[in-house]
């Protein structure tokens, strides 16, 4: 990353493997699924040889790029904590880097799915009184989110400073 | 494996177990309805299947999302733990709560059941429990309002003053009064001139050529769009009627409204930014809008609750729409002056006209955007009411070095965004953002000014009950002021009136040497005494002294230099003269400290009532004085912030002229001004640019608010003759030419403005005749002038034309006008202008020549010699002759005229000056200046036959006459001339000797003394004789 979305302090604080690890194994299930219906096309009948077989080609080269971007994604969302605020980056080609004061913050949301928990990860969405605020970290160990959360609503509070 | 989420140790709560049923009971309903028919026959199709699995679905679905959800209510916060399949975990600040509202959908009432909805500060319904028991609900609200404002108040501040509105103190409140007006001609220009209106106009061309061509029935279907068009501008039309803006003490009141008339009322705590839109059709009219962005629960009477934005002037002239703004914003800011630094040049390949219209800054309070071509729209927002910060950049935007940044602040119209920035650029604003944001959030935080969070409604349990109103609040604007910050705040300490009806406040501006901290320790030494406030710097005493005014509470407010002291019982007997004499403005005698001069001229003795402007009270416009607050507050009288030096005057000006009454009290000394050790100066080469753009912009503030006339000339004409004319003083000639052209043209400007002949009539020659060779562009003679006045040349006094005119170099050149005098002290300066060198007897006729070196050759016709007899004379018969008035009279008995020649030798030839030949003519082929030989000549002849044998007297005297002034002064001799310069001469009654005497203080007496026969000498008598014989 470039100076621009360099972090503030020493490094990023990198978001857990587990990430990739699931939206590779959602991607694949999709993947599989999206081959067995264009597999179930051809064996029907229903478009020629030739289109399914493009087809599935399409489904394989999608397949292949979004397990290339999830990773890249997933290396690419990193925060940092520090005394009065948080920074938050993300993205590849889209980059954005959000701080967000301890201050300001009203609440704070941790999420996980069914899949979520099932590779021992959240999701922590950070709400401030502004709704443009996109401040959150998919993908955090679930301890750590735990512990971001409550360390979170804490500092937040020390540092009430109203509207 | 866990999900995260831990369990807090109370026992969760949860909501009514027949929740499913009223959230699937429309679900149920539509199904009946849309199966009815099957229901009706009994037959159950394919579809009846398909509908009775997804309501079987539904209600297993929503049994176990009710299982899942659970609320907690601990201490300082509420939890919500909600979500079958995605769980979210969601807590919510206590003190965050802004309000709680119990909902009943009609369903839910069948069953006895409510919704909870919860308000957060600033946000949209942030969270709902739905659906608990009626009861349990409204226990639920109780609990978590109760436990709300206990948080609070143990939380509040120590310092810290209710949020209330300037002027809310119980004993007096501001009149409402209007601020703007819609008025009918420009809210229908506006609406003519909008886009709408365009569009309607282009469509109604278009459908018209259709229909022409292809036919009616082509246009029909256009029709209700232009109904629709109509029905929306008469809706506007009527929602924007007699639209009023007013200040009231709750905040800014809005009334509009044709045929149902609204109101609003914006409380200032809660906005949280303001939009200024600029259609490109209104750009010429020079209109705008202003929409502002509030935040919180019912905002307004219309009790809409969460965010909304409002209109504050649908159209108005760009002036007032920045008024309001900086109304809006707080008062002191000015967001006009944000600089807003347009995007680099790279920009053109992402958006080519970006350049012209996008711009973003920050000033030391706003944070301010601008884009939009068509519809120009600046976003301004304060830094304390930044909520985070986003940069973001794209593919594209990587490769040009650019970045954008966000700042998100609660929802409204208002988006700050700094567009295609220089990356670097725009990390490095971000920080500084972040940097001023938390500043300005601490700063508020701490001392309760106006950015409170959500501020408490007075009927809440938790506010604190109105403190009593102190008689005066002292505002001290600090700004590195160690060591003599302590004195000040000494003697507030130690002020007789006492700190219970006194309260001082003390805003530090940024300062680096430790005077914050010792206000905070005086702050901590008498609780209540003081309130401290900590601001960034911001360049001068205005912006502290108008936050001061703002949170002041006291009757009366006095301001004063963070380096001076106060005697110990100013307050008391300035606050009892202002009650006793209803004074609106009053003050003390200063006197200086530590070598510093201040002016005794105004402080003579205790006034009660002085007129301004027409007194000496334009020479005392400092603010160090006592003012009513209610006056202030009035008329809006606040310190202009586009002023680092002399921005007392225009307020001290703007107060003296609304004051009923303006005392001043000189029985003792009231406030010590004290001259700083160190105190920077700004040497005159380097300041004099700011200095003169200072003093001019105090000029242009003072001209707004006085009318041309006598009043204005009266206040100005002090700046002329005192500031200026200080600006044209020896240190001007030490500057380099072109230095000394731009002042030149600098005072042009303000002569050009602001020296009118009413001015000018009230100036000293001097001073007027370097303001006005200024103002013509003239530098060598300007030079000329001021290196005589560094010279001391004497400038000698030409009584010409019915006028007395002062002989500056440059007269007879220059404009005549330039010269007269009409303010100098002529009879001082006539007193040492001739002195005699040498007497003479010629005959009965006495010859005087006089060096006049302080009179010009132009007097000659306008002087007279003359004799006056001397008290002592007496007439036949002992009475002395009286006029038709009765005042005794003495008429002069002889007056000659009086010989005035250029001085023979040319005087104070000093470096800048061209030696002149005083033969050389000039443009008007009158003497150029130098003073003048006198000579003049008294034939005493026709005096000896009055009264023989008589001792008389008489005075030498010189008479100048200038129109209906007349100047008769002795003539004075130097003491080398010889005294007694005596004769003797004959008559037909008897031989007199004639004495020229040089008496008491130099004057010239003639004496006519008798004397017998016996006593001439023989010599004497024999020329008589022979004389006699020849011719006479």
């Amino acid at each position: 990353m470039d100076d621009l979305f360099a972090p503030p302090g020493t490094a990023w604080q990198p978001v857990s493997p587990a990430l990739a690890r699931m939206r590779r194994t959602l991607l694949a299930v999709v993947t599989v699924v999206a081959l067995l219906a264009v597999g179930a096309v051809g064996w029907l009948g229903l478009l020629p040889r030739g289109l399914v077989a493009v087809a599935a080609a399409l489904v394989v080269t999608l397949a292949a790029s979004g397990w290339w971007l999830v990773g890249r994604n997933a290396r690419r969302w990193g925060y940092a904590e520090r005394d009065e605020d948080l920074y938050i980056t993300r993205g590849a080609l889209f980059r954005t880097l959000v701080v967000v004061p301890y201050g300001r913050m009203q609440f704070v949301d941790v999420q996980a799915g069914p899949l979520d928990r099932a590779y021992g990860i959240a999701r922590i969405q950070l709400h401030t009184a502004s709704p443009g605020t996109s401040a959150h970290i998919p993908g955090l160990p679930a301890e750590d989110a735990a512990r971001l959360r409550d360390r979170l609503t804490s500092l937040g509070q020390a540092q009430a400073a109203g509207l | 494996m866990t999900d995260g989420l831990d369990h807090a140790v109370r026992p969760p709560k949860r909501l009514s177990p027949l929740t499913p049923v009223v959230r699937g009971g429309v679900l149920v309903a539509a199904a009946a309805f849309a199966s009815f028919d099957s229901l009706v026959s009994g037959e159950v199709g394919p579809f009846g299947i398909i509908l009775l699995a997804v309501l079987l679905g539904g209600f297993v679905f929503g049994y176990a999302s009710w299982l899942r959800t659970r609320y907690w209510i601990t201490d300082d916060e509420l939890r919500i733990d909600t979500g079958v399949l995605y769980h979210q975990s969601r807590r919510i600040r206590i003190d965050r709560l802004q309000g709680i509202d119990i909902v009943q959908p009609f369903i839910a009432r069948l069953f006895g059941l409510a919704e909870l909805k919860i308000d957060v500060a600033g946000g949209d319904r942030e969270g709902s429990l739905a659906y608990l028991p009626l009861a349990e609900a409204h226990q639920v609200r109780e609990v978590l309002l109760a436990r709300r404002d206990a948080v609070r108040r143990s939380a509040a501040p120590a310092t810290g003053k209710p949020d209330a509105p300037a002027g809310a103190d119980p004993a007096w409140a501001p009149p409402d009064h209007e601020i703007a007006r819609l008025d009918l001609p420009m809210l229908v220009g506006s609406m003519l001139l909008s886009m709408e209106t365009v569009g309607a106009v282009v469509g109604g061309v278009v459908v018209s050529v259709l229909a022409v061509t292809a036919g009616g029935a082509v246009a029909l279907p256009v029709l209700p769009v232009f109904a629709g068009f109509a029905l929306f501008q008469v809706r506007k039309f009527s929602a924007y009627y007699g639209f009023t803006v007013s200040q009231t003490s709750a905040g800014l009141q809005i009334r509009r409204g044709l045929l149902e008339r609204t109101t609003q009322t914006i409380a200032l705590s809660r906005v949280q930014g303001v939009l200024l839109s600029e259609p490109a059709l209104w750009r010429r009219m020079g209109w705008a809008k202003l929409d502002v962005a509030i935040a919180g629960y019912g905002s307004g009477s219309d009790s809409e609750g969460g965010p909304s934005a409002t209109t504050v002037m649908p159209v108005a002239s760009r002036a007032l729409v920045v008024q309001l703004a900086r109304h809006l914003l707080g008062g002191d800011v000015d967001p006009d002056a944000v600089p807003l630094a347009p995007p680099p040049r790279q920009t053109r390949w992402l958006d080519p006209f970006a350049r012209r219209f996008m711009g973003a800054g920050t000033s030391e309070e706003l944070i301010a955007s601008r884009e939009g071509w068509f519809t120009r729209r600046t976003h301004v927002v304060r830094h304390a009411r930044v909520q985070s910060l986003r940069l973001t950049q794209g593919p594209l935007e990587r490769r040009l070095g650019l970045a954008n940044l966000h700042v998100d602040s609660p929802p409204g119209p208002v988006h700050v965004l700094a567009r295609h920035r220089d990356a670097v650029e725009a990390r490095e604003l971000m920080e500084r953002e972040q940097a001023l944001a938390e500043s300005a959030r601490t700063a508020a935080a701490r001392y309760g000014r106006g950015v409170t969070e959500a501020a408490p409604d007075p009927a809440s349990p938790g506010a604190d009950p109105a403190p009593r109103t102190p008689d005066v609040t002292v505002i001290i604007p600090v700004y590195n002021t160690m060591p003599y910050l302590t004195a000040c705040l000494q003697s507030m300490v130690d002020q007789t009136i006492g700190a219970d009806r006194m309260e001082v406040v003390a805003v530090d501006d940024g300062s680096t040497d430790g005077s914050g901290k010792e206000l905070e320790r005086f702050a901590a030494d008498h609780p209540g005494l003081f309130t401290v406030l900590h601001q960034e710097n911001s360049g001068g005493p205005a912006s502290p002294c108008n936050r001061g005014l703002e949170v002041a509470r006291g009757r009366y407010v006095f301001f004063i230099g963070a380096d001076d002291y106060l005697a110990e019982n100013a307050l008391e007997k300035l606050v009892d003269a202002a009650d006793g004499w209803d004074s609106d403005v009053i003050w003390g005698k200063v006197e200086g400290v530590g070598g510093r001069g201040i002016s005794q001229l105004l402080f003579g003795s205790t006034e009660k009532d002085i007129p301004f402007p027409h007194s000496r009270l334009p020479y005392a416009l400092a603010n160090s004085k006592m003012f009513r607050r209610s006056m202030l507050e009035e008329h809006g009288i606040r310190y202009h912030l586009d002023l680092r030096v002399g921005s007392d005057q225009p307020f001290t000006v703007a107060a003296m002229l609304h004051a009923r009454r303006i005392s001043v009290l000189a029985d003792q000394t009231y406030y010590y001004g004290v001259r700083r050790e160190n105190a920077t100066n700004i040497t005159f080469s380097s300041g004099w640019q700011a200095r003169l753009e200072d003093i001019g912009t105090v000029m242009a503030h003072i001209a707004e608010l006085v009318p041309p006339g006598p009043d204005r000339d009266q206040i100005l004409h002090r700046h002329f003759k005192w500031e200026l004319t200080n600006r044209l003083r020896a240190d001007f000639l030490d500057l380099a030419e072109d230095d000394q052209r731009a002042l030149m043209a600098l005072v042009r400007g303000l002569a050009e403005e602001h020296l009118t002949d009413g001015v000018s009539a009230k100036l000293p020659v001097g001073a007027r005749l370097r303001l006005r060779l200024a103002q013509a562009g003239r530098l060598e003679e300007l030079r000329a002038v001021v290196a005589a006045e560094r010279d001391r040349l004497p400038a000698p006094l030409a009584f010409r034309d019915g006028r007395v005119l002062l002989a500056l170099p440059g007269y007879g050149d220059l404009e005549e006008d330039w010269f007269e005098s009409r303010t100098e002290n002529v009879v001082e300066r006539l007193e040492a202008a001739v002195v005699v060198t040498s007497l003479a007897w010629r005959g009965t006729v006495l010859h005087v020549e006089a060096a006049g070196a302080g009179l010009h050759p132009d007097s000659a016709e306008a002087t007279s010699a003359v004799l006056r007899p001397l008290p002592g004379n007496r007439r036949p018969g002992g009475a002395v002759r009286r006029s038709a008035k009765g005042q005794a009279r003495r008429r002069p008995v002889l007056r000659s005229a009086v010989a005035l020649s250029p001085a023979t030798a040319l005087r104070g030839l000093g470096t800048g000056l061209r030696p002149r030949d005083a033969d050389a003519p000039t443009a008007t082929g009158r003497p150029a200046q130098g003073g003048a030989d006198l000579h003049a000549a008294y034939d005493v002849g026709d005096l000896l036959g009055r009264a023989p044998g008589k001792r008389r007297r008489w005075s030498a005297r010189l008479v100048f006459e200038a129109g209906p002034r007349v100047f008769d002064l002795p003539l004075v001799a130097e003491a080398e001339v010889p005294h007694d310069t005596a004769t003797l001469v004959r008559t037909d009654a008897g031989w007199y000797r004639l004495v020229a005497r040089v008496g008491q203080h130099g004057r010239i007496v003639l004496v006519r003394q008798p004397v017998p026969v016996e006593e001439v000498p023989r010599r004497e008598r024999l020329r008589a004789k022979i004389s006699r014989l020849g011719p006479r």
